[in-house]
């Protein structure tokens, strides 16, 4: 029985979750989002975040 | 944290009942057999007060049956009473690992006629959350705004306790061409993606770091003071964004009533209008009449007040030059309001002006000042040159046109007020009449939102503009311009993202409902879910409000709750009334859909439903004046 179910609220979740995956890599050029997705930002410090910035995001 | 699954709900002293719900352990459903008046309307209620409004905003805001806000207390007792619901529930780390929270939220007050509309008066509320046995102590709004991070429950406790009043409400919005912004914007909370809420705080949080590190650098006052401008500045542009957010729940709420009172108000009409009574149709056609008038008397007033350029006549131009230029040279016009003097004032206890120190009486007249000084739109309007247009505007006819209009009113009241109804009829005017000033009430108040909100998002123009000024002047912060500028370029791409995704989850929420339906339902019934259109069920392709009868739409908002749940476990009460043969097939589709379904079943629902739902026998509620 609980295989020909749908599965509504995993369905949608899986879905948005593509949608964001998806976004993300679009987004993903923006230096600030980079770091947001790599995760660093809140441990670099602010003339850090200067330097990357102003070598362009490298 | 996943797999979230409640285990015992304990309800004390709720208006004089208590009552103890305990759920089977994880993995399992529950059933609870419980007669009429035993406590599953309330058991859900209560969950919603507890999840969906903090401590601080508890207190007015319980709602019971129709009854909103509703008392809590024990309304035939006397003195000091204390009311309390704890909810037991646990969840999983990404690691696995259990984590058990007990909620409690403990009210205090009594019983009190003199008390308007919920004849109790609260004196305190208080919430706890214990994490893991004690280890950690959440209380106040804390416990709030942790639940909702952790657990979004507060987006989603309207889905997740579930009953057939919410199912009727998803029924009436789905079916009403007017409400669709209301659909619109319950899937919009519900595509809200945390990852990207999550991102904007971080976000925020750099731009307080940059600036936190611009104060400590800055020695100079007048800077000091342009940086608490514009700290205070980012602050307001947050406050105003939430308290749109606020205004629109509030206008969706009010729409939905709106809605259901001008259907009965329609109703009521129909039947004035259909009356074959002689007295009915006369009192009908001199209101209809009556009405008409009015509405000539409001447009002639509108038409005065936009041309009221045109009502002063060029022989006063001169006049009003003259009180212009008095009031400029002998007015003693007030300076301008300096509203960083004064704050700067109120912050250093010192007069800016003088250097005088401010006692506390100083204190009160200084914050006094900005209701007594001139806006400088004041000072420009004195300083500008007054010029007049020709006017064409006729006083004497659209005076004479108004009185005419007013005198045919008095008539038609005079012949309104003679004419002899039965009581039956006299009763249905009334009536009428009481939901002709409701909506007039409402349709203001939704106004009066409407200008709300785009007050606010002026105010957020504002404050933008400000806010890019006030960064400009600070020296400390030109360095660090390069990061104040990528934060909002990326605020704005998250931004943009986030519309994307709600665009993209209309689709997805309507392909998924339209599939659930047809999974309880069968083949032949399905569902969409559009922008123009709204939420309809379809037969055999054909999509109409009226498809699938009673039972389909109630599916259909099964389902569409599902959709807005944001939780695995689902609390329902009354679940299989009114669904008729589906209930097999509903019950298979709650167990495979939710992590833990827990039923609060009347005695007559538990045939064809309770055992597929659960192989335990349904635990018996009764209704007792003490524990049960």
């Amino acid at each position: 029985m609980k295989e020909k179910q749908v599965v509504i609220q995993k369905r949608i979740d899986e879905v948005m979750h593509e949608e964001f995956e998806k976004m993300i890599e679009e987004s993903s050029k923006d230096p600030l989002i980079k770091l947001l997705l790599e995760n660093k930002l809140g441990s670099m410090s602010i003339k850090q975040i200067k330097d990357y910035l102003k070598a362009g995001g490298r | 944290m996943n797999d979230l699954h409640f285990s015992m709900i304990i309800v004390s002293n709720y208006r004089g009942r208590n009552f103890t719900l305990k759920m089977n352990g994880r993995g399992e459903n529950t059933v609870f057999k419980m007669d009429g008046n035993t406590g599953k309307t309330t058991t859900i209620e209560l969950l919603r007060w507890c999840f969906m409004h903090s401590q601080s905003k508890a207190e007015g805001t319980f709602r019971h049956m129709w009854h909103n806000p509703a008392h809590i207390l024990d309304d035939t007792k006397k003195g000091l009473q204390e009311c309390e619901i704890t909810i037991h529930f646990s969840a999983l780390d990404s690691n696995g690992k259990e984590h058990f929270y007990q909620f409690n939220r403990y009210a205090k007050g009594e019983h009190d006629e003199r008390v308007p509309r919920l004849n109790e008066k609260i004196y305190s509320i208080q919430d706890t959350l214990e994490i893991d046995r004690g280890s950690e102590v959440k209380t106040g709004d804390e416990v709030f705004n942790y639940l909702s991070q952790e657990f979004r429950f507060n987006d989603c406790a309207e889905y997740f306790c579930f009953d057939g009043e919410k199912a009727r409400e998803v029924m009436q919005i789905a079916s009403d061409s007017k409400s669709i912004s209301i659909l619109l914007g319950l899937v919009n909370r519900r595509a809200t993606h945390p990852k990207l809420e999550e991102y904007k705080q971080k976000l925020n949080a750099l731009r307080a770091r940059v600036l936190e590190e611009a104060k400590s650098r800055i020695t100079d006052r007048a800077l000091e003071r342009t940086m608490a401008e514009l700290t205070s500045t980012i602050r307001d542009i947050g406050l105003a964004q939430d308290e749109i957010t606020e205004i629109k729940h509030k206008s969706e709420t009010l729409t939905l009533a709106l809605n259901q009172i001008l259907d009965e108000s329609g109703d009521i009409q129909k039947q004035i209008t259909a009356t074959q009574v002689k007295e009915m149709v006369e009192l009908n056609n001199f209101q209809t009449e009556q009405k008409g008038v009015i509405e000539k008397v409001q447009q002639i007033r509108d038409s005065i007040y936009r041309q009221s350029q045109n009502w002063i006549c060029p022989e006063v131009a001169d006049e009003i030059k003259s009180i212009k230029m008095n009031v400029k040279e002998k007015g003693k016009l007030p300076e301008p309001y300096r509203r960083d003097l004064i704050q700067s004032c109120l912050d250093h206890k010192r007069c800016e002006i003088c250097g005088r120190p401010l006692d506390k009486n100083s204190e009160e007249n200084v914050k006094k000042l900005g209701l007594q000084v001139a806006p400088t739109n004041v000072h420009e309007f004195i300083d500008s040159s007054f010029s007049m247009h020709p006017s064409f505007f006729n006083s004497k006819s659209t005076n004479a046109s108004v009185t005419q209009l007013i005198e045919q009113n008095i008539t038609l009241e005079e012949k309104i007020k003679s004419i002899k109804l039965s009581d039956k009829d006299q009763a249905l005017i009334e009536k009428r009449a009481f939901y002709e000033k409701r909506i007039r009430a409402m349709q203001e108040e939704n106004a009066t939102n409407e200008r709300e909100i785009a007050d606010r998002k002026d105010w957020i123009v504002e404050l933008n503009r400000a806010k890019q000024d006030l960064q400009g002047k600070i020296g400390a912060l030109k360095e660090n311009k390069v990061i104040l500028d990528n934060i909002d370029e990326s605020l704005k791409i998250i931004d943009e993202a986030e519309e994307k995704i709600k665009q993209k989850a209309i689709q997805i929420i309507s392909s998924v409902i339209s599939e659930g339906v047809s999974s309880i339902l069968g083949e032949k019934f399905s569902a969409t879910f559009s922008q123009t259109q709204g939420l309809m069920l379809g037969e055999d392709g054909f999509y109409g409000i009226e498809k699938g009868g009673y039972s389909g739409r109630l599916v259909l908002s099964y389902c569409f709750a599902e959709a807005m749940t944001l939780v695995g476990p689902i609390i329902v009460d009354t679940p299989a009334g009114n669904i008729g043969d589906a209930r097999p097939k509903l019950a298979a589709h709650l167990v495979a859909n939710h992590n833990q379904v827990i039923l609060l079943c009347l005695p007559t629902e538990l045939e064809n439903f309770a055992d597929i739902v659960s192989k335990k026998t349904p635990v018996t509620v009764t209704n007792k004046a003490g524990d049960s």
